[in-house]
C-alpha cells in the first residue's frame, strides 16, 4: 500500500495515488465484505444434517479465530500476495472460494509487496486509452502519450494473466491422468481447486485449495513454470512501458486533457479492472464456484 | 463540393453501390485486416462446414438450428463490411463527381499547338483565356482572370488569380471567365491536386493512423483473450460433464470478440475523412484529421479570422477651431480616389459623395510608403491624409505646428485598438479620422468554445502591440504576436512545440509555407500559394479561416467515435455472457437457470438471440460511425462523464434489452 502512496509522491500527484489507493480499497471490500457475511452465516448443507452452525461455517477454520474473522482473512490474503492463511480455502463457501480466486485473478487491489502498483498500472494505461478516445484527444498518463508500443506490452501483460491461469488450468482437466488425479473432491469443486492451484501460482500467492493432492511432479512443474510467468511478465511489462514513456516528450496538461485524478477516471479504472476480469474468468467461475454454489442452494 | 454535400446517409444509389462494393469485398479479403472480422470469418466458414457435416455429426443439435446460427454469423460478417463499404461508396460518389471535371481537355500550349491535358508535364507552359477549363494545377506566370472555382469548392462567386504574390495559383478543373493568363504546369499528371483528392476520397492513399494501430492491439488483445476463453472451456466443459455444441462455441465466440467495433472502424476512419471533406477541407492523410483533435494552440490571422477583413471609419475627431463641415469635405475629398476599404468605409461614414463637391481639375495624390500618405490637389488646395507621424513632418517642414490636442486624440485612438488617420488641408491639421477594426460577431463565443476544449488561441498580427493587446483583449484570444513577421509565426510554433504543444496554423502566402510546414497541423487556402498547399497537410477550399476550428471538431469526434463505439462494444458482452453461459450449462446443470437473468425462453433460442442482436447492432451502429459521436466542449472529464453514461452504460443495458426482445420474438417460431 505505500507503494501506491510512494508512487504518488514521487510523481508529485498525490491526488492520483489517493485516487489509484481508493479504487483498490472498494475493490477490497467489495471482495471482503461479502466473505465475511457468507462465512458467517454457515452453511446450508451442515445445518440440514441438523448441526447447529450458529457460529458460521466452522469447517477448516480455528475456533479462537472464529469465521467472520477468518473471512476477512481468505481476502486479505488473497488481495496481497502472502499467501499465509487461517483457515482453510479448500473448505470456505464456494462464493467464498470464488472471491478469494477473484482477488487473485484482478491481482491489483493493493497487489503484493514492493509490486503492488504494477498491476493497477497496466489497467490504468488501458483505462486512460479508453477513457483518452472517448473525450476526443490522444491518451496521456501524465502528460506521455500512450501509443500502439505501450499498448502492445500493456496488452501483452494483461492477457499473460488469463493465458496461464486458464492454459494450466485447461491442461490439468484435459488430462485427468497427470492433473486432476489429484483432486480430492470431484465434480465443480475439484475444478475449483485446480483453478485456484493455477490462480494462485498466477498471482504469486502461495495459498492453496489443499484437499488438491499436489505434491507431483505434475503439479510442481505445471504450478512452477506458470510461477515464473505470472512472477516476471507483470514485472518486466510495466517497467518496459515505464521506459518508453520517460523518453517521450512531457505535454503540459490544458483544459482538454483527461485529468486523471477524478472520481470518473477511478470509476473507469475499477470498471476496467472488473470487466477484463469478468470477461475472462467468467466461464471458468461459473463452472467452478458458482455451479458449486447452485448445487448448495 | 456541392453535390455531394447533398449526400444523405442512405441514398439508394449508394446502396447499392455498396452492396455490390461490399460483395466484392467479402469475396477478396474475408476482413483479414481487421483480427477480430479474421476470427469471424474463419468462424462463419467453420459453421459452414459444421453445418454441412451435420448429418455425420450427433449431439449437435437440429439441423435448421445449426443453419440459423450459421446464416446469422455470415450475415454478422456482411454486416461489418456493409459499414466499411457504404463509407466508401460515399468517397466514391465524391469521387466521381471530381473525376467529371478532370476529363480530358484541350491545352493550349504557348506555342499555339494544342495537346490533350494528360500530356502536360511540370514546366510546361499553357495559356487559357475566357471559356477555358484549366487543364491541371499550375501557377500564372503572366495576366490576371476571374476563374469560377464552384467544381472543387462549391462557391458560386468567381476568384481572381494574378501573376505573382499570394494567390497565383490555379486548380485543373475550373474554369476560366474572363482574360487570358499564361499558366506554368507545377505538377506531373497523375499528381495534381485533383488526382489527389480523388485518389483519397477513395480511400487508396488511406493509410492507419496511429491511434488506429493502437486500438486495433487493444482490439486484437480481447479477441486473443475470447479466443483463450472459448478454447479452454472445451476442457472445461468436458472435465465437468457439460457437453458444449460446436454452434454454441463459435456463437460464444463471435459474440464475445468486439466485432461490432471491429466492423466499423475502418468505416468510422473513412467518415472521418469524409466528413472533413464535407466541410470542404481535403486532408492529405487521416492521420491529420486525429492530430486535429489533439491540438494544443492554435494560430490565427487578426484580418478576416478575427476581424472583418478591413478596418472601418468609425468616427472623425475634430482639431480645435475647425469646422466640420470644413473637415468632413477634406475627410471625403482626400478619399475620393481611395479605393481601399478604409477609403471607402470614410466616405460611408461621412454619408456625403465626392462629386457633390464641385472642383477642377483635381489631382490625386496616390499612397507611397515614402510618404505615407495620401490625397488631393485642385486649385489652391492641397488635402493629405496619412499617419499621424507623416502629416506632422509634412506640417512641421512648413512651419505649422502640430496641435497638442491631435497628438492627444492619436494616442487614445491607438490605445482603443483604433489607427489614426489624420487630415490635413494646406500642411494645417484639421482633424482625425478614427478607423476601427470591426471584430468577426460570434467569435468571441467561438473562442470559448475552444478554450473549453483545452485550445489556447493566438492572434497573429502585424498591427502595434497596443493595438494587438486592444483586439486580443476584445476577441477573447488568450495570446497575441504582434508587429509579426514570418519568422516570428515560425518561432512562436517552435517555442510551442519545444513545451510539448501541437500546433495548427492557417496560412495562404508562400511566405507561410516554413510555419505551415512545421506546425502540427497546417491548413493551406485553396487560393494560396503551390508552396503554402504543398507545406500544409490541410488544404480549405473555402479560404475561411474560421475552418481550423470545425477541423479540430472534426478530430475530435473520429477519435471520441472509436472510443464510443470500443466500449459499448466491450461492455456488451457483459450481457451476452448472461445469456450465453447460462444457455451452455442449463442442460447439464440446472441450477443454472437462476443465471438466466433474462428469463430467456431456451438455450437454442438464447444463442440465436445474442448472435442475432450482435449482428443488428453493427447495422444499427453504422449511421453512428458514419456522422460521429456528437461533440460538446463540456471539457474533458465531463465528457468522460457524459460519454461513459451512454456508451458505457448504455453498452451494458441495452443488449440486456435487446436480446430478450429478440429471444421474445424468436420464442414464437421455436
Amino acid at each position: 500500500m505505500a507503494m501506491v502512496f510512494a508512487f504518488g509522491f514521487f510523481i508529485k500527484r498525490p491526488k492520483f495515488a489517493l485516487m489509484i489507493y481508493i479504487v483498490m480499497t472498494i475493490g477490497f471490500l467489495l471482495l471482503a465484505i461479502p466473505n465475511i457475511i457468507m462465512e458467517a452465516n454457515g452453511n446450508p448443507a451442515i445445518e440440514k444434517m441438523g448441526i447447529n452452525t450458529s457460529l458460521g461455517a466452522m469447517e477448516g477454520k480455528e475456533i479462537r479465530i472464529g469465521a467472520a474473522a477468518s473471512g476477512f482473512w481468505t481476502i486479505v490474503t488473497t488481495v496481497i500476495s502472502t499467501g499465509s492463511v487461517n483457515s482453510m480455502h479448500d473448505s470456505t463457501m464456494p462464493l467464498s472460494g470464488m472471491n478469494e480466486l477473484l482477488a487473485m485473478m484482478t491481482n491489483s487491489f493493493y497487489g503484493g509487496v514492493g509490486v503492488g502498483i504494477l498491476n493497477i498500472f497496466i489497467y490504468i494505461i488501458l483505462a486512460v486509452f479508453i477513457a483518452g478516445l472517448m473525450v476526443g484527444r490522444t491518451p496521456e498518463l501524465m502528460g506521455k502519450k500512450i501509443e500502439a508500443r505501450e499498448m502492445k506490452i500493456a496488452m501483452i501483460v494483461a492477457l499473460a494473466h488469463p493465458f496461464i491461469i486458464l492454459g494450466g488450468t485447461a491442461l490439468a482437466a484435459a488430462f485427468p491422468s497427470f492433473g486432476s488425479a489429484a483432486i480430492s473432491n470431484p465434480g465443480f469443486h475439484g475444478f475449483s481447486q485446480i483453478l485456484y492451484e493455477y490462480t494462485s501460482s498466477a498471482a504469486n500467492n502461495g495459498s492453496g485449495f489443499e484437499g488438491l493432492g499436489d505434491n507431483t511432479p505434475w503439479w510442481n512443474i505445471s504450478t512452477g513454470i506458470v510461477l515464473l510467468f505470472g512472477r516476471f511478465i507483470p514485472i518486466i511489462g510495466p517497467v518496459a512501458i515505464a521506459g518508453l514513456l520517460a523518453q517521450k516528450k512531457y505535454i503540459p496538461e490544458s483544459a482538454g486533457t483527461l485529468k486523471t485524478d477524478t472520481a470518473t477516471f477511478g470509476l473507469m479504472i475499477f470498471v476496467v479492472i472488473v470487466i477484463i476480469a469478468a470477461l475472462a474468468f467468467f466461464p471458468a467461475l461459473a463452472l467452478g464456484p458458482i455451479a458449486e454454489h447452485f448445487s448448495l442452494y | 463540393m456541392s453535390t455531394p454535400k447533398n449526400t444523405s446517409l442512405f441514398q439508394p444509389e449508394l446502396a447499392k453501390e455498396a452492396l455490390s462494393q461490399l460483395l466484392l469485398n467479402s469475396i477478396q479479403k474475408l476482413c483479414f485486416a481487421i483480427p477480430s472480422c479474421f476470427g469471424m470469418g474463419r468462424n462463419t466458414r467453420n459453421a459452414l462446414c459444421r453445418a454441412l457435416d451435420f448429418i455425420r455429426a450427433t449431439g449437435q443439435g437440429s439441423f435448421a438450428y445449426n443453419f440459423t446460427v450459421f446464416v446469422v454469423l455470415f450475415f454478422t460478417l456482411l454486416f461489418a463490411n456493409f459499414a466499411e463499404a457504404i463509407a466508401e461508396a460515399r468517397g466514391k460518389a465524391q469521387a466521381d463527381s471530381l473525376r467529371k471535371t478532370r476529363e480530358e481537355t484541350p491545352a493550349k500550349l504557348d506555342n499555339g499547338q494544342i495537346v490533350s491535358s494528360s500530356s502536360l508535364r511540370k514546366g510546361d507552359i499553357f495559356i487559357c483565356t475566357a471559356g477555358d477549363i484549366i487543364p491541371t494545377d499550375g501557377e500564372i506566370i503572366e495576366g490576371l482572370a476571374t476563374i469560377d472555382e464552384s467544381a472543387i469548392t462549391g462557391e458560386s462567386a468567381p476568384v481572381i488569380r494574378e501573376a505573382g504574390g499570394d494567390k497565383s495559383s490555379v486548380t485543373g478543373g475550373t474554369k476560366v471567365l474572363s482574360d487570358k493568363i499564361k499558366v506554368a504546369v507545377t505538377t506531373q499528371p497523375g499528381e495534381s491536386f485533383l488526382d489527389k483528392m480523388i485518389a483519397l476520397v477513395e480511400g487508396a492513399s488511406r493509410q492507419k493512423t496511429p491511434n488506429e494501430i493502437a486500438l486495433t492491439i487493444l482490439l486484437a488483445g480481447f479477441t486473443l483473450v475470447f479466443i483463450l476463453v472459448c478454447v479452454t472451456l472445451k476442457p472445461f466443459a468436458d472435465y465437468a460433464n457439460t457437453p458444449i455444441t460446436i454452434a454454441a462455441f463459435i456463437s460464444l465466440f463471435v459474440c464475445l470478440i468486439p466485432t461490432t467495433i471491429g466492423g466499423l472502424l475502418s468505416a468510422i476512419g473513412i467518415a472521418g475523412m469524409d466528413r472533413a471533406l464535407r466541410a470542404n477541407v481535403i486532408t492529405k492523410s487521416g492521420k491529420a484529421v486525429e492530430t486535429a483533435g489533439d491540438i494544443d494552440v492554435l494560430l490565427l490571422d487578426k484580418t478576416g479570422t478575427i476581424t472583418i477583413g478591413n478596418r472601418k471609419a468609425t468616427k472623425f475627431h475634430l482639431a480645435q477651431g475647425v469646422d466640420e463641415k470644413q473637415f468632413v469635405k477634406s475627410a471625403v475629398l482626400s478619399s475620393a480616389s481611395d479605393d481601399t476599404p478604409e477609403g471607402k468605409s470614410i466616405l460611408e461614414l461621412a454619408g456625403i459623395s465626392p462629386h457633390s463637391y464641385p472642383i477642377e481639375n483635381p489631382r490625386f495624390i496616390k499612397f507611397t510608403a515614402e510618404t505615407r500618405s495620401s490625397g488631393i490637389d485642385f486649385e489652391n488646395t492641397r488635402i493629405r491624409k496619412g499617419a499621424g507621424d507623416a502629416i506632422r513632418s509634412l506640417c512641421e517642414k512648413s512651419g505649422n505646428v502640430f496641435p497638442k490636442e491631435v497628438e492627444e486624440i492619436i494616442t487614445n485612438i491607438s490605445s482603443n485598438g483604433g489607427t489614426p488617420l489624420v487630415v490635413s488641408e494646406n500642411e494645417k491639421v484639421l482633424g482625425v479620422i478614427e478607423l476601427q477594426d470591426i471584430i468577426k460577431p460570434g467569435i468571441q463565443e467561438r473562442f470559448e468554445r475552444l478554450r473549453k476544449m483545452g485550445i489556447k488561441t493566438v492572434m497573429v498580427t502585424g498591427d502595434n502591440p497596443l493595438t494587438a493587446k486592444y483586439i486580443a483583449e476584445k476577441a477573447g484570444v488568450d495570446d497575441f504576436i504582434a508587429e509579426a513577421k514570418p519568422e516570428d509565426k515560425m518561432n512562436y510554433i517552435r517555442k510551442e512545440q519545444a513545451e510539448g504543444r501541437l500546433v495548427a496554423m492557417m496560412g495562404d502566402g508562400t511566405n507561410d509555407a516554413p510555419a505551415l510546414a512545421q506546425a502540427d497541423v497546417g491548413v493551406a487556402m485553396n487560393s494560396g500559394t503551390q508552396a503554402a498547399k504543398e507545406a500544409g497537410n490541410m488544404v480549405d477550399l473555402d479560404n475561411d479561416p474560421t475552418k481550423l476550428i470545425e477541423v479540430v471538431e472534426i478530430g475530435k469526434q473520429l477519435l471520441m467515435t472509436r472510443g464510443a463505439l470500443t466500449t459499448f462494444s466491450i461492455a456488451n458482452d457483459v450481457a451476452k455472457y448472461f445469456a450465453l453461459v447460462p444457455a451452455l450449462f442449463v442442460a447439464s446443470i440446472p441450477a443454472f437457470q437462476t443465471l438466466n437473468v433474462m428469463r430467456l425462453h431456451s438455450p437454442e433460442s438464447a444463442i440465436l438471440s445474442a448472435v442475432i442482436f450482435n449482428a443488428i447492432i453493427i447495422l444499427l451502429l453504422i449511421p453512428l460511425a458514419l456522422e460521429g459521436v456528437s461533440y460538446k466542449p463540456i471539457g474533458a472529464s465531463a465528457l468522460l462523464r457524459r460519454n461513459l453514461f451512454i456508451y458505457g452504460l448504455g453498452g451494458i443495458i441495452a443488449p440486456f434489452i435487446g436480446i430478450k426482445l429478440i429471444d421474445l420474438l424468436i420464442s414464437i417460431f421455436i
